[in-house]
């Protein structure tokens, strides 16, 4: 635990915004970094990163510094992420009912045409995208943390309040679901 | 074929999370297995290309909106997680919700009672009238309601004739409207139908006349273990079940439902059932996901269809090889199939095959609703009741061969058939004529 994070902290509680304002600097890139993974919109990443903030805000008294604050920060980002992506899951399944197969989003289309990038690796990203949008909101959630963020079993089992053998099997699943997914999507092409 | 188990360490080794134990197990594993190799190399590779992908990079700076957003709600720290209460209303806020749902269900307890009493309490119409010439005239006036002159005697006569010697005729002739009503009933029935009610009854009828009480075939499931079907009772118990309908559904619960199915293979083959698989589950199995799967089978025995499952369980437990944790199938639960479950299986198909006659129906005419005891005594007359074989009567020469019988395997969950796919169609084009006395079941390996 930084001690620079608790000063700034016990600042807030006596009612200096600003010292909050620091720490939003100070996190804001990495945590949207993980929550645009989860979203799949620059836009909505940023409402969320937003809205985590404003929560984190909030219930700062609520932070006893047992961990990180990053990782408290980051358990509350997740889950406003979380929360977010149900709602908009059961309205696109509202609106499949009322129109019929809802076409898959871009998820960020200046990625693929980027000139460095080689044909076969842009369609490359775009198919672990799609695959990777197409995963629950929980399997991505360990997948982004473990394989992007590069975060140990313990650490994501202490963000996600679940016990370590929850983590290791959502995982395992995840992978596989991906696994299934990257190959449906080879196959048809 | 991976294990789950092995599966699991494999994923957990990419994510570098294996004791050094656990790594030496794997790298055993890897050398000596491809398929444990090939599947490592492609999870690697998946998680490279998550690491791989372009980094979003954060265009504007939140902090701005972020604190405008604070100090136009004028949000302070503490507001959101736990509301600040004063320390009467912490404690009195949940007593409060408490006695309020204490108080409702009060009411309502008591407005039932009182209901229910009153209802029991009070007399019916003809008891009324019935106790009405013992009563105390306080008007000193003979009788309110018309003479018993002004009734016609005749069913007057039968109700009497049938109610009970306790009761004084002159008694029960005091209510014209009421015993006329009653008494109009009797002459209507024929001579098989049940005897008229006594006045007792009817004045209970009455009172429970709230309660329709119907009559609902015997529908609870019956559930077995699977190994004791190589024990006689256990057969039998199936066996009597099964020829009790001809429509069921039976879930096979176990560990894996993938595994489960190399359980089902290798008994469909010793007793030469075909099995006819979907294309997604063909996949499933090939890649060894976990699945749920439901088989279809129709124009089968009682006693084949038991012998099949018996089969199942003694594939389980030689596939274990005595190691209890490797056994995947435990118990059968058997029900009855029941409307929902039939549209289901329609779904399922595209089309109901209970409803629906297979193409060559016309050319046997073999009812397959008829008692299954006939064609059982048959069996039972020619000793023959094992795996395959089909009771031998005069339309023998119709009976499918034990390698026949199709039995069509879809993906249940997490994946749904596609109705209309080919391996549907060939099902339904391969069906025979229903055999007498076989059963239609729906059977789901879940796990």
């Amino acid at each position: 635990m930084s001690a620079d994070d608790l000063r700034l902290i016990a600042e807030c509680l006596q009612g200096n915004t600003a010292a909050f304002g620091v720490l939003v600097r100070r996190y804001q890139e990495r945590l949207y970094h993980s929550v645009y993974r989860l979203v799949e919109n620059a836009e909505d990443a940023q409402d969320v990163v937003q809205d985590a903030f404003l929560n984190a805000y909030q219930s700062l008294d609520g932070f006893k510094g047992d961990s990180l604050f990053f990782t408290w920060l980051y358990r509350i980002a997740v889950n406003t992420a979380i929360s977010f992506k149900r709602k908009q899951r059961v309205m696109a399944r509202m609106e499949t009912r009322c129109n019929g197969e809802r076409p898959m989003e871009p998820l960020d289309p200046s990625a693929a045409s980027r000139p460095e990038h080689g044909l076969e690796q842009a369609e490359q990203e775009t198919r672990v995208r799609q695959a990777l949008a197409r995963l629950s909101p929980e399997h991505r959630t360990v997948l982004v943390m473990k394989d992007m963020e590069g975060q140990k079993y313990e650490t994501m089992a202490e963000v996600l309040q679940v016990p370590i053998g929850t983590i290791r099997s959502r995982l395992h699943r995840a992978r596989l679901e991906l696994r299934e997914l990257l190959e449906k999507s080879e196959q048809k092409e | 074929m991976l294990s789950d188990r092995i599966c699991q360490l494999l994923t957990a080794y990419v994510d570098g999370e294996l004791s050094s134990r656990q790594r030496r197990h794997i790298g055993r594993l890897l050398s000596r297995s491809p398929e444990a190799r090939q599947l490592l190399k492609q999870l690697q590779a998946d998680a490279r290309a998550l690491r791989h992908l372009p980094r979003p990079v954060l265009t504007t700076d939140l902090a701005g909106p972020i604190l405008r957003t604070i100090a136009e709600r004028r949000l302070t720290p503490g507001q959101h997680p736990i509301p600040k209460t004063s320390s009467v209303a912490s404690w009195l806020g949940p007593l409060t919700s408490w006695a309020a749902a204490a108080a409702v269900l009060f009411i309502l307890g008591m407005a039932s009672y009182l209901y229910f009493a009153a209802s029991l309490d009070r007399p019916s119409k003809t008891e009324l009238t019935q106790r009405q010439p013992e009563l105390p005239d306080p008007s000193g006036q003979p009788e309110l309601l018309a003479p018993p002159t002004a009734v016609d005697d005749t069913p007057r006569a039968v109700f009497h004739e049938r109610s009970s010697s306790k009761i004084d005729h002159s008694q029960a002739v005091n209510s014209a409207e009421v015993v006329t009503e009653r008494s109009a009933k009797p002459t209507l029935k024929g001579p098989d139908l049940p005897p008229t009610p006594s006045k007792e009854e009817s004045a209970l009828t009455d009172r429970l006349e709230m309660f329709q009480l119907d009559r609902v075939p015997d529908i609870l499931p019956v559930v077995i273990k699977v190994s004791d079907l190589e024990r006689e009772p256990a057969r039998k118990e199936l066996i009597a079940e099964l020829q009790k309908d001809s429509d069921f559904r039976m879930e096979l619960p176990c560990q894996n439902g993938t595994k489960a199915f190399e359980r089902v293979q290798k008994a469909a083959r010793t007793l030469h059932f075909t099995l006819i698989l979907d294309k997604q589950a063909q996949e499933r199995i090939k890649l060894k996901w976990r699945t749920n799967y439901v088989l279809y089978l129709e124009n089968v025995t009682p006693e084949e269809l038991t012998n099949f499952v018996q089969q199942i369980g003694v594939e389980d437990r030689k596939s274990a090889a005595g190691k209890a944790a490797e056994k995947r199938i435990d118990r059968l639960v058997l029900t009855r199939m029941s409307g929902q479950h039939r549209k289901e299986l329609s779904t399922l198909l595209g089309v109901d095959p209970t409803t629906t006659p297979p193409r060559a129906t016309q050319a046997v005419a073999v009812d397959s609703r008829k008692t299954p005891s006939d064609s059982i005594a048959k069996q039972g007359k020619q000793g023959s009741a094992g795996p395959g074989s089909g009771p031998k009567s005069q339309s023998s020469k119709s009976l499918p061969k034990p390698s026949e019988h199709l039995v069509l395997v879809l993906p249940y969950n997490p994946v749904r058939p596609t109705p209309g796919s080919e391996e549907i169609k060939r099902f339904l084009e391969e069906r025979k004529p229903a055999r007498a006395a076989t059963i239609r079941v729906l059977l789901v390996l879940r796990g």
